[in-house]
């Protein structure tokens, strides 16, 4: 039995969403008229699509809902979710609410527009001054100067129980998260595709850290890392708002 | 179309858009909001030329105070345009946009790049250089001064890099070779980090990795206390090691030649391998 | 254990009612979330097992719910839920992708491609799972691209801007998938 026309065949996907050009497209459709294993491959590939459109969705082999349910429930979370001590409540109509479960974001809160977000911005400015670009270490000032190397602190855990951010951290964390959760509605798609999925990659980092503090609370260095995480988070929410200034 | 306007066309087609600026000492130059790609290259003139392609969308400098604007023409802020800047090499530079890939070459001032999107390649500076993007790889060859980088998606390579270094990748794999520096942080989300570089008594070393593997290669004559740590993953060393301390069982102390320097790798997950340069 | 095949619908809640749900979880009502996740986890689960493989996909499932609790108060209504929720399951596979592939090639160095750490499943009669079993062989880079494009319906500006690729590798990509798609299942 002859093979297919590899030459043709290349160009099967292309000719199928119609991207060649009208004169390509009759090349191909008359080649195809002529070439048996051409046309069978390009039924093939029809079909393959056709199928893969017709996929539907797929259960479970088991209930997923009580392990989501625990996560988002129960006192101690594994997983971050709003209203958890890594963020800060601000004092506002979340407070109202009564709860730390309904502090999560009401609906219909307002958004500032740009202006607001450059004012915010600006005040976040005043905030962070003293806070360096890079993760806080005393060995490297801001102008870039190297500081006196220092011991690395013994054992003493510095995130508070239940792997919280250190105060001065949440505080800012919140803060930062309110002003870009504000600004989405100013960036195209892209952009917030960028941003979540950066953020995704820093909260991930998180929920480990955490999730191994969880298991070993004494361990200091699991301690400074999440510290470290978290500081990271911060540095990476900076730069966002800053992005976001400009792409809005 | 009459034949006078045709020809106008046509005429404005052919030039390039080249425009040479005097600069002053001082002077600063600052790119913003420019889309596609743009190559800033030193002479020894004290003066900015700037070339477009031609045909482009038009990019202006403007003078405002000592900072020297390289900007769109008009409204035409999301418009790709592909330009050349022959720029003093003492000069500062400032680069801040959306989406623009960065070359930079034998500047000597300090320079500052900002991207949420767009590859930057720099090489033969002296000056301080502060580069980070959100999408975009960063590759600095040949640096003088001190080296801040970070791409939150990307990969970072650093190469013959003589002043301080701090590097960082939130998702992408962290290169640094033949790195003579007294101090270097690095620090990696999602990535590996693969540094080789000499350690100075005195200096103080630092690779941080959640998720990923740090393969660290210094000279044999090494002189640091070096601190090991991590939570789920193996440490390999070329070096003998006599611990000096073991912490958790995942964490341990120990000292190469006179512990004149500082050492530490913490990786949370992954291997760390400390290797003969 | 084997995912079970279901059709397009599961257990789908009117749209009515769906947005009163959002609105409520979005306050703190676990029980309108159950139900907003009952009428959702088919779709995100078949996504999640496309792209990474049935080993995962339970977590991801998951980790997707859990998170979109999480944010939903930034859901403002302007697209339907589902919409909503499919982006952020998007996001957080390709995210959660790059750490597993780490972690396999570091666990089982020459595997690498996690395609291929996939359960195996098995042949059974119906064209539906023949394809499903299919898609678990393909080389990683060509299943992602499938899955986004032929099976979600992505663009290939939209896969090249999640995958990181040009627009060009993810035509060719797609098309060596349904070509060994294609040699699979004839």
């Amino acid at each position: 039995m002859s093979r297919y026309h590899s030459e043709w065949t290349d160009g099967f996907s292309d000719y199928l969403a119609e991207e060649l050009g009208e004169a390509r497209q009759a090349e191909v459709e008359a080649h195809v008229a002529e070439c048996g294993p051409c046309r069978d491959v390009l039924a093939e590939l029809r079909a393959v699509v056709a199928r893969a459109g017709e996929l539907g969705d797929l259960e479970p082999p088991r209930d997923l809902w009580s392990g989501i349910a625990s996560a988002i429930g129960g006192p101690v979370r594994a997983l971050p979710r709003r209203g958890d001590p890594s963020v800060i409540e601000l004092p506002s109509a979340r407070a109202a609410a009564g709860s730390a479960v309904a502090a999560r974001g009401a609906p219909g809160r307002i958004w500032r527009g740009r202006a607001g977000l450059a004012a915010a911005a600006a005040g976040l400015v005043a905030l962070s001054v003293g806070t360096t670009w890079w993760v806080a270490d005393a060995r490297m000032g801001p102008d870039g100067a190297p500081g006196t190397a220092e011991a690395v602190a013994g054992a003493a855990v510095l995130v508070a129980d239940g792997g919280a951010p250190p105060a001065d951290l949440a505080s800012e964390l919140a803060t930062l998260e309110d002003v870009l959760e504000a600004a989405r509605g100013t960036l195209d798609p892209n952009t917030v595709l960028v941003l979540e999925r950066n953020l995704g990659v820093i909260e991930q980092a998180i929920v480990d850290s955490r999730e191994a503090l969880a298991l070993d609370p004494g361990n200091a260095f699991l301690s400074e890392h999440l510290e470290r995480m978290y500081r990271r988070k911060l540095v990476y929410l900076q730069d966002a708002v800053r992005v976001a200034q400009w792409s809005g | 179309m009459s034949a006078f306007a045709l020809a106008v066309v046509l005429a404005s087609a052919i030039q390039s858009t080249d425009t040479v600026v005097d600069v002053r000492p001082g002077d600063r130059v600052v790119i913003e909001q420019i889309t596609g790609e743009i190559t800033i290259t030193a002479w020894d003139r004290d003066a900015l030329e700037l070339r477009a392609e031609p045909g482009g969308p038009g990019v202006v400098v403007r003078r405002s105070g000592t900072d020297l604007h390289v900007e769109n023409e008009g409204r035409a802020r999301r418009r790709s345009i592909t330009a050349a800047l022959r720029v003093p090499r003492w000069i500062d530079l400032e680069v801040e946009s959306r989406s623009l890939d960065v070359s930079v070459a034998g500047v000597s001032g300090a320079m500052r790049i900002g991207s949420l999107s767009g590859d930057v390649s720099v090489r033969d500076v002296d000056g301080p250089l502060d580069v980070r993007t959100m999408r975009g790889e960063i590759v600095v060859v040949d640096a003088r001064g001190t080296v801040r980088v970070s791409s939150q998606s990307d990969d970072v390579t650093l190469r013959r890099i003589s002043g301080p270094v701090e590097a960082h990748s939130g998702d992408g794999d962290l290169l640094l070779e033949d790195i003579q520096a007294e101090t270097v942080r690095v620090e990696a989300q999602d990535g590996d980090v693969t540094f080789s570089g000499t350690i100075t008594p005195g200096g103080d070393y630092g690779f941080f990795v959640h998720d990923g593997d740090a393969t660290i290669a210094i000279p044999d004559e090494a002189s640091a206390r070096v601190s090991v740590s991590t939570f789920d993953g193996e440490f390999r060393s070329d070096f003998t090691v006599q611990v000096d301390r073991l912490r958790s069982g995942r964490e341990l102390d120990f000292v190469l030649g006179s512990g004149e320097a500082r050492l530490r790798i913490e990786v949370f997950d992954g291997e760390i391998r400390l290797l003969r340069r | 254990m084997e995912p079970n095949l279901r059709g397009h619908l599961g257990q789908r809640v009117p749209e009515h009612f769906e947005r009163a749900d959002v609105g409520r979880a979005a306050g703190g009502d676990q029980e309108a979330f159950e139900r907003l996740y009952r009428g959702h986890v088919g779709r995100v689960y078949a996504l999640a097992v496309r792209m990474v493989g049935a080993a995962e996909a339970d977590d991801l499932t998951q980790e997707v719910f859990i998170r979109a609790w999480s944010k939903l108060g930034t859901f403002k209504g302007e697209s339907q839920f589902a919409t909503w929720l499919h982006r952020l399951a998007v996001n957080h596979i390709l995210s959660r992708r790059t750490v597993m592939k780490r972690r396999e090639a570091r666990h089982f160095p020459g595997e690498g491609i996690l395609g291929r750490l996939t359960a195996p499943r098995q042949r059974a009669s119906g064209a539906a799972l023949d394809l499903e079993h299919a898609i678990g062989q393909l080389p990683s880079r060509a299943r992602e691209v499938f899955v986004m494009y032929d099976v979600e319906g992505f663009s290939h500006e939209e896969v090249a801007d999640a995958l990181g690729v040009t627009v060009g590798t993810s035509k060719s990509q797609l098309h060596r998938a349904r070509m060994l798609l294609r040699e699979q299942l004839s």
